[in-house]
């Protein structure tokens, strides 16, 4: 405990049984008491644990961040429909999606269902909206070709299409994919 | 038989004390958890909405994206994702260096010839930096003697 400098201690004048708030008044760089000006044993047994500390402190964070985990979720109808105005349920169709996206990444059952696997483009989407820089340029259009794509950062657009080859369904799923492990220094 | 059985499980209860005493003796500790956390989780509400014989491959796949492997001709379905089942630390005090340990969850899906969904399974390992593969081949193996329906 760090003793009040001072003759006039406020627990001097105070009656036995009654509350008594202790205020350490904090320790200076030099592990010296702000109250006393000198050494305490308070604030040397605090810096000897910094370090401790510090582990401490990095480890109940990664633990809480690790907590959050992120669900593979298809991306909200609207947002598609802003992202890919050209896709219309019912009204586009395989030949328009295949000239504009170019060649899938996938087909299943008899070319009914397209998938192409795309990757986000943070530096366009600012984080919040993706953007797909396996899609569009910068007017927008359909880009065909493949760009170079963050592996931990891939979505799907899944076109399901119907009897006619028209878009029946389609979404997009956001999908990050987890690195095998994670190692983190702290200092 | 009986005796047998639990001085082996002693002895290996031993080992492992002797294996975390001596790791956080040399400085690096092993800190197992329940699994949480991990990127591009399946969730257990995602797999009950799934229903035999209603819901379709084309479902799914508009639900979940790209499976991670496409096995007898669409016939199988697996998805994996990864959680955290622990931490490795190494070091103290002011340096040092923390790992994830993640283990691999599989989502093993069946479909029908007519592309209805028929049977799922789900894995989950308990321990870190391990992968079930054999279990998720076990399951599909169940029905594979039988024709397919």
């Amino acid at each position: 405990m760090c003793p009040l400098p001072f003759a006039e201690d406020a627990s001097d004048h105070q009656r036995i049984g009654e509350w008594q708030p202790f205020w350490h008044r904090g320790c200076d760089p030099f592990g010296h008491s702000a109250d006393l000006g000198n050494s305490d044993l308070m604030c040397e047994r605090k810096l000897m644990r910094t370090g401790d500390l510090n582990f401490g402190l990095y480890l109940v964070s990664a633990l809480l961040l690790a907590g959050c985990a992120t669900v593979v979720v298809p991306l909200d109808p609207q947002l598609v429909s802003e992202r890919f105005p050209f896709i219309r349920e019912g009204k586009t169709s395989k030949q328009e999606v295949l000239s504009r996206l170019g060649e899938p990444y996938s087909r299943y059952e008899g070319e009914q269902i397209l998938t192409y696997v795309m990757c986000e483009d943070i530096s366009r989407g600012g984080g919040r909206l993706p953007s797909y820089t396996r899609i569009t340029d910068k007017e927008g259009e359909a880009f065909p070709g493949k760009a170079g794509c963050s592996y931990e950062r891939t979505n799907n657009l899944i076109l399901v299409f119907g009897p006619d080859d028209l878009v029946a369904r389609h979404s997009v799923v956001l999908i990050n994919l987890v690195k095998r492990l994670s190692v983190e220094l702290w200092r | 038989m009986k005796c047998t059985r639990s001085n082996a499980s002693v002895m290996f209860g031993r080992m492992v004390l002797l294996a975390v005493t001596g790791l956080g003796l040399s400085g690096c500790i092993i800190i197992p958890t329940p699994s949480h956390g991990g990127v591009g989780v399946i969730t257990a509400e995602t797999i009950e909405s799934f229903e035999p014989g209603k819901t379709t491959r084309a479902d799914i796949l508009l639900r979940l994206g790209e499976p991670a492997e496409r096995l007898e001709e669409d016939r199988f379905f697996v998805y994996q994702w990864k959680r955290i089942h622990g931490y490795f630390v190494a070091g103290g005090g002011s340096t040092g260096v923390m790992a994830t340990l993640l283990a691999t969850h599989s989502l093993g899906i069946e479909f029908t010839p007519d592309h209805q969904l028929k049977r799922v399974k789900v894995i989950h390992p308990w321990l870190p930096l391990t992968d079930k593969r054999s279990n998720l081949e076990e399951w599909m193996a169940e029905e594979r003697e039988l024709p397919h329906p």
